[in-house]
């Protein structure tokens, strides 16, 4: 079926595959050798990690009266969950970090999903040059974007606000209503050749009878991409929106840094950032736990989505299509 | 099966020539609809420059002194400075940032090198193997995919803290080494790239399970192998909120600490605001050029999944 | 259920802390700073304090037998404070640590601190005096070992105020009046009202009466908004509104630059100060005199502390005794206070009474035209209001409080700030089960 069975045709020969999976006594083995050194690391640092989390969140260094010289581990209950549900900054970065995401995830989507469409229409010169310098910000390390981004928003530095002064405009970048869309536009500028990759390579396993059956319609090009090509790719798009969710969510590297140039970001501007504020500059672990507890019920749910959502397909056929999600 | 993944040039599996697409002559559309290519190479356009002015800058703005980069002024040869900002930097904080850049070798190159391997061997074992717990587990790595790092930073540095390894440099690299997706990923490549059909004549051969992945699979395996550890390679090189929380001390840091801590710095003393610049641009280059060479690896990754 | 295939994982699970453990032996001993060294090694120090390196050489110099090894750290709020709680954690903190006195609540409660009580010998106890220890003792337990007094002084430009014939302000009315009539004819700014300055903020309120945090019946008070915290919240605010004050956080190079062109004419600080206002400006050499803050009128005659320093001993230390000879060497010997202040880098007016002519005599005021200094800070000492507690989590509540002064620029008011940090403090302490309420 493939060029390599065929390169390995001589090693084949006379042999009939008729069974697919292989004898099962000298599995044991392989499996457990091929398998423990991933199996020792989920257990290390994804399930021992995840449940120490879920127990940090429901126990507290408990102290009574003023809490010198009486600190003691204790059973906790709720008191976590309601710390951080009742702290006006968690429930700040939260909405914060909502109304990012609605305004990130409908623009790179269908930003993305455009330039797929542009891509596939054929109409585009030098199309693989030109994904090539898209996808090239994905490249970029978050860190190193958000620092390039933060000197084109620093006055005194950024070409860009000398060129808009000359027309006197002036943008303040770091203001109070432009943080937001500052943030939204580093997301924005890293993931939008990258996921209009993606959407690209999905709209070309399209078969093209399809689309040439549409045509002999009658339909125009932009009538097929909507009617014919987007539906077609539906599975890939909520895949893609629901890991783009995800990562909206874990809003973290780019406020951090952005926080240095501006007192307008608070150390917990968003979740992930009341989590580590919570942990490591107030020392609060079963509050930093209860937190991530909330964070990782939301990220199930969404995950359970992706799940569920591509149930349908066969177990290969699972459409995840995210790296950047990908530990570490 | 009409499975395919596509754009693998390298990988045997880039079977799909039944598809109609390959027949497609590229670039020729049939007809052209009332936007025209016109607009339509415009707008492209545009979200390549947007793309790639801001890396353009860095170029630049890296190359003059730092008189000329507060004033915008990038095109006059006297300021031409870019051997010197390198050579400040090479020499800010006693050489920090060659250390620094040392680590996130040590930590990408061989986190990669290794967690790469790990996940194509378990990627392997859940496509040609069968187990009890297979579903289930599978289950459990697809849901790791997708819990926060920050989730587990905290759990994962106290443990780290009663075991004595935070801040040392495997508190770095052991975390770094799981890459469930690759396992995922190292799945779909095994069951494209490596015909069981193989497997069964090397067994038939005499050689046991592990001899055959090792001397067979591995082999076969490989394009999807380089693929996983590119992605594990920047995943790692980006890596950020699991060394700051893991590391406090500054002979440890990985670039992206590093020049984190040079940021915090900047708006007090301006004189780093050239060396973050310039230390930005050396700490990107590495990536963007193996994304540029190793382009048909990426791309069989981020397609691997897109199948019909 | 006994599926080979888990009963294996969980075979592998349980070597892996083993293996785990296994690389540590390897692991360790990368660190860079001084953690702890045995019982017989040298005790550890990590200060941000200026004029420890100086003080540790004397301390070196005299008793090489109980040798002491300085690490400098950065200050608290700069990452020194997230520092110590990681090395605590990690079991390798040093023996002693600097900390300033906002800091030691939240240390002793993490059970960082030591509790020194049993270790002061009473020579100490009664070299510094209530308003000394009233910074190291909590709840009747002694955790610091207050090393210096931190009175607020008004350090102004006294070449600008003469030229423009203002006299220094003696009241915060006279304070304004300044601003204003300075702002109008020189278009120079008295003061700055820096948003990063939690510390002043408190300074202020001290003097004021006000308690932001208050300790009764076992439990903790929260009252940002009391009457006297109101007060000075609304007095600074009439400045920043009438925009007659510089606007611009401490240590900024806008700030420092403000000062080095005349464009600010005063600093207020505690005596720590003195010495880095030498060292941030050293062209207006000269021209710099101190007097005392300015006091409310009809006001009692206090004033607010800024910004001092204790040393604590850390609870996992083994040299406890040691360490403590060495801290009260520190705080008590003449020799400590002028090795202290040899390298002009500090300014420090020290706890223990009797010191204080060493570092008048230490401390050079050709940049504050040879005034007297010293004498001018110790009277000033004298009226430090005691009995300020500083709150359990007082880095977030300062963190909190300054992002809330951050936003004066973009519409928020001084109140509102105070307002968000106490309610974004409480729900921390209450998850660490502390008694906590709201007054």
């Amino acid at each position: 079926m493939s060029t390599a069975a065929d390169r390995m045709s001589t090693a084949t020969e006379g042999m009939t595959a008729t069974d697919s999976r292989l004898a099962r006594r000298p599995q044991r083995l392989a499996v457990s050798t091929l398998l423990g050194p991933f199996g020792v690391l989920l257990v290390a640092v994804f399930v021992v990690p995840t449940l120490y989390a879920v127990y940090l969140s429901f126990f507290s260094t408990s102290h009574s009266g003023l809490g010198f010289g009486n600190a003691r581990t204790a059973f906790a209950g709720l008191r976590n969950y309601t710390a951080v549900l009742s702290d006006p900054s968690f429930v700040r970065g939260v909405g914060i970090t909502l109304l990012y995401a609605v305004v990130f995830i409908p623009l790179v989507l269908v930003g993305a999903l455009a330039l797929a469409l542009l891509f596939d229409s054929g109409l585009i010169r030098a199309r693989q040059l030109t994904q090539t310098v898209l996808f090239v910000p994905h490249a970029v390390p978050g860190i190193i974007a958000t620092v390039i981004w933060l000197y084109l928003y620093t006055p005194g530095i950024s070409p860009v606000l000398d060129a808009l002064q000359g027309v006197d405009i002036t943008v303040n970048f770091l203001g109070l209503t432009m943080i937001v869309p500052s943030l939204v536009n580093i997301a924005l500028w890293s993931g939008l050749g990258y996921t209009a990759v993606i959407f690209f390579a999905a709209l070309k396993a399209i078969p093209r009878e399809l689309i040439e059956a549409a045509a002999m319609d009658g339909a125009g090009p932009v009538r097929t991409a909507l009617t014919i090509k987007v539906p077609l790719v539906r599975s890939t798009l909520s895949t893609v929106a629901i890991f783009t969710t995800i990562g909206a969510l874990q809003l973290f590297t780019e406020p951090m840094l952005l926080a240095k140039a501006t007192p307008l970001i608070s150390p917990r501007y968003t979740p992930n950032m009341y989590i580590f504020d919570a942990a490591f500059t107030r020392n609060n672990y079963g509050l930093a736990s209860a937190a991530s507890v909330l964070l990782l019920i939301v990220c199930c749910a969404l995950s359970f989505a992706v799940t569920r959502g591509s149930a349908g397909s066969a177990r290969r056929k699972t459409r995840v299509t995210s790296s950047r999600k990908a530990r570490p | 099966m009409s499975t395919s993944v596509r754009t693998t040039p390298p990988a045997p599996a880039a079977s799909a020539d039944s598809s109609p697409a390959t027949g497609r002559p590229p670039g020729r559309p049939r007809r052209t609809g009332w936007y025209g290519p016109a607009a339509a190479n415009l707008v492209v356009g545009v979200s390549a420059l947007y793309a790639l002015l801001p890396l353009l800058w860095l170029l630049v703005a890296s190359a003059v002194d730092s008189e000329a980069l507060f004033a915008s002024e990038f095109f006059d040869l006297s300021h031409f400075a870019l051997f010197d900002n390198i050579g400040t930097l090479l020499a800010q904080d006693d050489g920090a940032y060659l250390r620094w850049y040392g680590n996130s070798l040590l930590y990408a190159v061989g986190g990669a090198a290794v967690g790469a391997l790990i996940s194509t061997a378990a990627g392997y074992v859940f496509d040609k193997f069968e187990f009890t717990g297979k579903r289930p587990l599978f289950a459990l790595i697809l849901i790791s995919v997708m819990v926060p790092a920050t989730v587990l930073a905290l759990p994962m540095y106290l443990l780290a803290s009663d075991l004595g390894l935070a801040n040392t440099v495997w508190s770095v690299l052991i975390p770094v080494l799981f890459n469930p997706f690759g396992v995922y990923l190292a799945r779909m490549f095994s069951a494209s790239y490596v015909p069981d059909e193989v497997l069964e004549a090397a067994r038939v051969d005499g050689a046991n399970e592990l001899r055959s992945f090792f001397s067979v699979g591995l082999r076969m395996i490989a394009p999807g192998y380089v693929t996983i550890f590119l992605f594990q390679l920047t995943a790692i090189w980006n890596n950020f909120f699991l060394p700051l929380v893991m590391l406090s001390d500054e002979s440890l840091y990985p670039l992206s600490l590093g020049l984190y801590s040079w940021n915090a710095a900047a708006p007090i003393n301006p004189d780093y605001y050239p060396l973050m610049v310039i230390g930005s641009l050396l700490a990107l280059l590495p990536l963007v050029v193996a994304f540029l060479l190793l382009q048909r690896y990426w791309r069989s990754g981020l397609t691997a999944g897109s199948v019909k | 259920m006994a599926s080979p295939a888990l009963g294996r994982r969980r075979l592998l699970s349980a070597g892996l802390w083993t293996a785990l453990a296994g690389v540590t032996a390897t692991a360790c001993g990368g660190g860079s700073d001084a953690g702890p060294s045995g019982p017989d090694g040298p005790l550890t120090l990590w200060s941000a304090l200026r004029g420890t390196d100086t003080l540790v050489a004397a301390w070196n110099e005299l008793h090489p037998e109980e040798p002491v090894d300085f690490s400098p750290m950065t200050s608290g709020l700069a990452g020194g404070n997230a520092k110590l709680s990681n090395a605590a954690r990690a079991g390798n903190a040093p023996d002693i640590v600097t900390l300033v006195d906002a800091d030691l609540p939240s240390f002793a409660i993490d059970g960082v601190c030591a509790d020194l009580t049993g270790l002061v010998t009473p020579r100490l106890r009664e070299r510094l005096g209530p308003q000394a220890w009233t910074n190291g003792v909590l709840d009747g337990r002694t955790y610091g070992i207050p090393v210096d007094l931190g009175p607020m002084l008004f350090a102004y430009r006294e070449d600008i105020l003469t030229r423009h014939r203002i006299e220094p302000p003696t009241t915060w009315e006279e304070f304004g009046e300044a601003a204003r009539r300075l702002k109008r004819d020189a278009g120079v700014d008295l003061a700055t009202f820096h948003p990063n300055a939690y510390n002043v903020l408190a300074g202020h309120t001290m003097q004021s009466g006000g308690q932001w945090f208050a300790i009764e019946d076992d439990a903790w008070v929260l009252d940002f908004l009391g009457g006297p915290s109101r007060r000075v919240a609304e007095f600074w605010q009439g400045l920043v509104d009438e925009k007659v004050l510089m606007f611009a956080p401490g240590s900024s190079q806008q700030w420092l630059s403000a000062l080095a062109r005349g464009a600010v004419a005063s600093h207020l600080v505690g005596p720590w100060g003195l010495a880095a206002l030498v060292r941030s400006v050293p062209g207006t050499s000269g021209r710099w005199r101190v007097a005392p803050l300015p006091r409310w009128e009809g006001g009692e005659d206090i004033v607010g502390t800024d910004g001092v320093s204790v040393h604590a001993i850390t609870a996992d230390s083994d040299k406890k005794e040691r360490a403590m000879r060495f801290l009260e060497w520190m705080t008590t010997a003449p020799e400590a206070i002028t090795a202290r202040l040899s390298g002009g880098r500090s300014s420090i007016l020290p706890a223990d009474a009797g010191l204080v002519a060493n570092a008048s005599r230490e401390f050079d005021t050709v940049f504050y035209g040879g005034q007297d200094v010293y004498r001018l800070v110790e009277q000033q000492a004298r009226l430090l209001r005691t009995g300020w507690t500083w709150g359990p989590r007082m880095q977030a509540t300062a963190t909190s409080l300054h992002q809330g002064l951050a936003r004066l620029e973009y519409g928020t008011t001084i109140t509102e700030a105070l307002r968000t940090a106490q309610s974004e403090t409480l729900p921390d302490l209450r998850s660490l089960g502390l008694s906590v309420r709201q007054a």
